[in-house]
């Protein structure tokens, strides 16, 4: 089923999006960092690469704010935290998530009884 | 793996990604090339450094070509077309041949910016204002009305080496916009694009010219009196 795989490519693609959001509520991390908590969690990430488009496009939109600091490891890191309107844009898809799933729920598990 | 040949793969990668992004705003670029290679300082330098490492690194992070897909998604860009396309060369070849029909087919491309385009418009033009005043300036200063070097009655040679030049480089006009408009095909093809784009516009109008040095009654050398206006009309003409 061709179009059920792009289905689900296109709604892991908008959901990847709020889960780096939420892997920023309350603490800051690196980019690098960030990709490897994704990865860690089979089926979140298909290649690497687009967590920077994504973190890119936050930033110019105001959703994260950057900071790029020494590391005691290696190459300099650019840290990346939400900003009150990421926060706000987190919250509100944190609510409507838990709406769609229920319905979506509902009606995967008693379609037949309805 | 030695660092000489790690930094040409990670180089060749991120060069493919800036590639596919040539037409994206400079800053949005450079933020996604720095983005990627920081990814790949800090992977590189929690694996086991071998060139498999590496590949592994690069191939996790997926083709350029798919990364810049989504940056151009998230920018609003379309997507890039892969190589020249037959109306793209053809406007890039007919600059050289006859310039008007030439820059009508940079124009119905999408191959360039609008900027681009007005550039490479306004070349052949102001090429060919440039040869005419000075042809004009010459004339002037010539040996009928008396100009700085009037005491002498000539032409003073410096102006004729000047005009000539200056006709040189209008009679070239064309060609460089052409040579502009390869230059600036978006997204940028490999160089052995640019230099066959290039090299056979610079070699027609290089026939050209030396079509119309012969057809000049002296050779088309330089010589003293109305010379210049001469090349005003070789420029007219065609």
């Amino acid at each position: 089923m061709a179009d059920n795989q792009g289905l689900i490519t296109q709604m892991r693609k908008g959901a990847v999006e709020y889960c780096i959001l939420a892997l920023l509520a309350g603490r800051e991390r690196y980019g690098y960092e960030l990709v490897q908590v994704l990865s860690s969690v089979h089926g979140m990430l298909v290649s690497e690469g687009t967590v920077y488009p994504i973190l890119s496009r936050f930033r110019r939109e105001g959703l994260v704010a950057t900071e790029w600091r020494e590391s005691t490891s290696g190459p300099p890191r650019k840290y990346y935290r939400l900003t009150p309107a990421g926060e706000a844009a987190l919250a509100e898809f944190r609510e409507q998530w838990r709406v769609f799933v229920r319905a979506v729920d509902t009606f995967l598990e008693q379609g037949g009884m309805l | 793996m030695n660092e000489r040949d790690r930094q040409r793969l990670v180089d060749g990668y991120l060069r493919r990604l800036a590639r596919e992004l040539d037409d994206a705003p400079r800053e949005a670029r450079q933020e996604l090339l720095e983005d990627v290679r920081s990814h790949i300082e800090e992977a590189w330098a929690a694996s086991g450094q071998t060139q498999a490492d590496l590949q592994a690194i690069l191939q996790r992070l997926g083709e350029p070509a798919a990364l810049a897909a989504e940056e151009r998604e998230k920018l609003g860009l379309p997507a890039p077309a892969r190589s020249p396309d037959l109306l793209a060369v053809a406007a890039i070849i007919f600059t050289v041949l006859f310039w008007p029909l030439g820059l009508l087919l940079a124009w119905l491309s999408a191959r360039w910016r609008t900027r681009d385009k007005v550039i490479a418009t306004l070349i052949p033009p102001l090429g060919l204002a440039l040869v005419l005043s000075v042809g004009l300036a010459a004339y002037r200063s010539g040996p009928v009305v008396s100009g700085p070097a009037g005491a002498t009655g000539g032409t003073s040679p410096w102006l004729q080496v000047l005009g000539w030049t200056l006709a040189l480089l209008g009679l070239f006009a064309p060609l460089a916009a052409a040579v502009f408009l390869a230059w600036r095909l978006r997204p940028r093809p490999g160089w052995s694009w640019l230099l066959a784009i290039a090299g056979t516009g610079a070699v027609v109008c290089l026939l050209i010219l030396v079509f119309f040095l012969q057809a000049l009654p002296n050779g088309g050398r330089p010589a003293t009196g109305p010379a210049p206006v001469r090349t005003a009309e070789v420029i007219t003409n065609p």
